[in-house]
């Protein structure tokens, strides 16, 4: 009995490579996705020479020990945390009382509503904080922390609707039937059934509206006035030459963020077998 | 013959939703879309109107008055329609790359990844987690004029300059970067709710891998595409972070036009209309494309 | 609601109607279901069986008419107020509680004390054998499991009236056959009238004391599944139930108790009983296992017709002839598996023959391919 015939070691050679040409390609992709991640990191343990923080000098944790060396960056970053808690909550409850509406009753003005929902992720940062800007001036109001978190909470409004709604709308319509069924009014069912099942969606919303918040330098530039954030803070150190200490930040920023997404992942995987 | 009874759709089955109160959905909505008109529309207006008012002097310092000057709006056109060309030009080039660079990326995550998928997708979506400011400043540091990359690329002969900073190059380079997983996410999205056995379908009927790809797989997912170009487009024509810290003075966006009208030169008629032109012919442009796409439905 | 009741109580549908915009889903609709009987509403996908029972569950209201539970108005009470509940054709088990937590909910929600939720639940879970699953979620579950626990969900509330949505759909065959045995096992114990819908008619004749068959927002009978089986009163009947022959033909005359009818090719004979109509033009069938090729047997031959075999199908239990008869329509014979020698084969001319007792007549007007399903069909 002859055995099977086995294909030449180059062609399944080549046949290999083929398959796993996505592969590689993904992980080529991810490499560049991380690269500046990688450079911020890596130059957090920089000490350098003068004052721009572009070429390897030695390592060091300075840096690290001594984040608020210069006081301004860890008030930017106050600031920043203070707006963005203040507009991520403001944005969270706004938007998800939209995006109930949206998903669970019936209206006139939908596609109205949906439309302008779209609007403010269609329009460029520019416009926005222009128009901002426009309006505080006309209306002769300061500008300073309140009105940033003012343009905060209105564009972070889009993104938690679009979030909440994902997460509602993939809920099957059924349970809540089923609750009212087994003899739980329109409240009940809202506080065991539909709440229990919409929270992640909401806590999602909540981390992307703060993401966003802190994150944000154009719209903020145009409306904060004399208040500095961090952004602010590193734009303004980019000309001069902007000290480890903000990679420091960025890189807790970073590794802080990924932590609680993998989490939360890990959370909801063992709450399914749990 | 069984009657032709028109089967109920799945959407008949509406929950049963609380019949109460008819007003109760306007009272969750209120609220948001009160802070959207008064902060979004609102001041759209404001913009319109400041964008017709003339110099009340000889400086903008001197204040402004309102008046209907639309001559703010043929001014800037003219003046500026290198930085709009240029702005559309670079935001379009890297909308192209992301795809290019996104597309593979995503059909990765979505077909090849097995019990990763969650993880890549965190993953891809991570960078975001980082300030946008940092890691643009990071492709500084990546590009500088005595690091590898530039010293590699330079000694291929490729660049004009010998650098890829403070060139258009690394302008588009930084916009592609960081609106990539604007890309990503509608793209994987799209190929996800493919069914594999479409695919498999059409290895059956003799297509080849890249036959495939070409008529099964990339048309079905146009909608992904179309959302990321969208996601991606309209950031960054409106963008110049990248182009003030990875351009050169002649590699301004109409973005820096309008923030240095505004906070430094604060010329706010001009600024304004500059801001709509900018505006309306995003929306020009996307109308002109959805339609050309055939997907009117974006959300 | 989780009280236990002591009066029989029968659900009624007096003249229910319930429109969608243009679409009249129910019509008119009048049914008593006694209490503790096992009550099947059967038929095709969109006869509105499944919105019918939708607002006994008071998911739906009805656009006219009202509903009785013994004698009090549910009409108008909402699903939370009705002591009935349902078993959801996709379980709807809650995916963010436990198996314990699902089962008690319905008790939870209704005010019942911690003690006496925990030794119900435990009791129920014990009957479906899944007290060793409690603290697992349902999407852990198999769609078994899964289908068992929606049922004591809405059992441990002990309702008047337990509604069941096609809750066998998605199961496989054999799993199907047990919970069928299971389910009216469980419902002879318990005692609650059961109304389960369903579109497979052996799972409603199977399990059923009562079926009622709907069409188009109608029902076309009801009754006993053998009752039903055996005299149809509509075309519709005749077909979805089983398979029937069936033709157009006049009464010319009638010998007793029976009738003679003319049909294209001779004459059929019906008993009178067994007739809804007794002049004029009317349709006569009988169903195929009630026939037999007259060569192959020794009975007297009373009602016949010819014709000529066009397949012979061997399904193992029978053997299915398929015959283009003299009444210019394709009829079908099963044939218990009793010889094999005398088989018939395709192309032979043969003459089938079958008891009177075993017509049934319909009326005239009747659609005779009404009920039948065909490949080009749309699904549900």
């Amino acid at each position: 009995m002859s055995s099977p015939v086995r294909p030449a070691l180059s062609s399944r050679a080549t046949l290999w490579i083929r398959e796993h040409l996505v592969v590689f390609y993904g992980i080529a992709a991810l490499m560049y996705l991380f690269a500046p991640i990688a450079v911020v990191t890596i130059f957090s343990f920089n000490k350098p020479e003068g004052r721009a923080n572009s070429t390897w000098n030695e390592f060091s944790l300075e840096a690290w020990l001594n984040i608020c060396k210069d006081p301004t960056i860890c008030s930017a970053v106050e600031v920043s945390i203070q707006i963005a808690l203040i507009a991520t909550i403001g944005g969270t409850i706004l938007g998800s009382l939209i995006a109930f509406a949206l998903v669970r009753h019936r209206f006139l003005g939908r596609s109205s509503t949906n439309l302008l929902i779209f609007l403010p992720m269609a329009t460029p940062e520019v416009v926005l904080g222009a128009s901002l800007l426009a309006l505080f001036l006309n209306l002769g109001l300061v500008l300073g922390p309140t009105t940033v978190i003012i343009a905060h909470i209105m564009f972070c409004i889009s993104f938690v609707v679009v979030t909440v709604k994902a997460r509602l709308q993939g809920m099957d319509p059924r349970l809540e039937e089923a609750a009212q069924d087994l003899y739980a009014n329109e409240r009940s069912t809202f506080r065991y059934v539909t709440l229990p099942l919409a929270l992640p969606g909401i806590a999602a919303a909540a981390l992307l509206s703060f993401s966003l918040s802190f994150d944000d330098y154009i719209i903020t530039n145009f409306n904060s006035g004399t208040t500095v954030t961090f952004p602010m803070y590193v734009w303004g150190a980019a000309q001069r030459g902007i000290p480890p200490q903000v990679n420091v930040i960025g890189t807790i920023l970073f590794f802080g963020s990924l932590a609680i997404v993998l989490v939360s992942q890990l959370v909801g995987k063992a709450r399914q077998k749990r | 013959m069984v009657a032709l009874i028109p089967q109920r759709q799945q959407a008949d089955y509406e929950p049963t939703i609380r019949r109460g109160n008819k007003l109760f959905p306007y009272l969750l909505l209120l609220p948001g879309l009160a802070w959207l008109g008064v902060f979004f529309i609102t001041p759209l207006f404001s913009l319109l109107s400041t964008s017709l008012m003339k110099w009340a002097g000889s400086t903008p310092d001197d204040g402004f008055l309102p008046a209907f000057e639309i001559s703010n709006y043929t001014e800037s056109f003219t003046l500026y329609s290198e930085q709009y060309l240029r702005s559309f030009v670079f935001a379009g080039l890297a909308t192209i790359f992301a795809l290019l660079i996104a597309y593979p990326l995503a059909y990765f995550i979505a077909f090849k990844s097995g019990k990763f998928k969650n993880l890549l997708l965190v993953l891809v979506v991570a960078p975001f987690f980082a300030s946008f400011l940092i890691r643009t400043y990071a492709w500084r540091t990546i590009l500088a004029d005595d690091g590898a990359i530039n010293t590699f690329v330079a000694g291929l002969g490729l660049l004009p300059d010998d650098r890829i900073l403070a060139t258009p190059i690394a302008v588009v380079a930084g916009l592609t970067y960081n609106f990539l997983p604007f890309m990503t996410l509608p793209l994987y999205a799209a190929l996800d709710r493919l069914d594999p056995r479409l695919i498999e379908a059409s290895k059956d009927l003799y297509a080849n891998p890249i036959q495939g790809l070409l008529r099964v797989t990339f048309p079905l997912s146009l909608p992904g595409v179309v959302a990321g170009t969208l996601l991606t487009f309209i950031p960054a024509a409106g963008d110049y972070i990248n182009a003030q810290l990875l351009g050169g003075p002649r590699d301004k966006m109409i973005g820096n036009v309008i923030q240095s009208q505004f906070i430094t030169i604060r010329d706010y008629p001009t600024a304004a209309a500059l801001s709509f032109v900018l505006l309306l012919s995003i929306l020009i442009l996307v109308t002109i494309y959805v339609r050309r796409a055939g997907t009117e439905e974006l959300l | 609601m989780s009280d236990s009741y002591t009066e029989p109580e029968d659900l009624e549908l007096i003249r229910v109607s319930k429109r969608f915009g243009g679409f009249t889903a129910v019509d008119d609709l009048s049914l008593v279901v006694p209490s503790g009987s096992f009550f099947a509403l059967l038929g095709p996908s969109g006869c509105g069986k499944t919105t019918t029972l939708r607002m006994v569950a008071g998911l739906e209201q009805p656009t006219e008419g009202q509903i009785k539970l013994g004698s009090k108005d549910i009409t108008t009470l909402r699903p939370y107020k009705r002591p009935i509940n349902t078993v959801f054709q996709s379980y709807a088990l809650f995916p963010h509680l436990d198996v314990f937590e699902n089962v008690a909910f319905g008790l939870r929600r209704s005010g019942v004390k911690g003690k006496e939720v925990e030794s119900r639940v435990t009791e129920m879970l014990e009957l479906i054998e899944l007290s060793h699953l409690a603290s697992r979620k349902p999407g852990q579950l198999s769609g078994g499991q899964q289908q068992r626990v929606a049922v004591v969900r809405a059992l441990v509330n002990r309702p008047h009236v337990l509604l069941l949505d096609e809750p066998l759909g998605a199961l496989d065959l054999k799993l199907r056959r047990q919970m069928q045995i299971e389910l009216k096992r469980i419902q002879s114990e318990v005692g609650t009238t059961f109304v389960h819908v369903t579109h497979d008619q052996e799972e409603a004749m199977t399990m059923a004391d009562t079926i009622a068959i709907m069409n188009q927002g109608v029902i076309e009978q009801m009754g006993a599944p053998e009752e039903m089986y055996e005299l149809p009163k509509t075309a519709f009947v005749a077909n979805f139930l089983g398979q029937s022959n069936l033709v157009e033909g006049r009464v010319s005359s009638s010998e007793g108790d029976n009738l003679i009818v003319d049909v294209p090719g001779g004459q059929v004979r019906v008993m009178k009983s067994r007739a809804t109509d007794h002049t004029g033009s009317v349709v006569v069938g009988v169903r195929p296992e009630k026939m037999w090729v007259v060569a192959n047997s020794e009975h007297e031959v009373e009602n016949s017709v010819r014709g000529e075999v066009i397949d012979v199908s061997f399904t193992g239990v029978s053997i299915q002839y398929t015959i283009e008869s003299e009444w210019d329509r394709t009829i079908t014979c099963f044939e218990q598996n009793l010889d094999v020698e005398k088989r018939v084969v395709v192309g032979e001319k043969v003459r089938i023959a079958w008891e009177i007792d075993n017509t049934f007549g319909l009326d005239g007007g009747e659609d005779l391919e009404a009920g039948v399903e065909y490949l080009g069909d749309t699904e549900e």
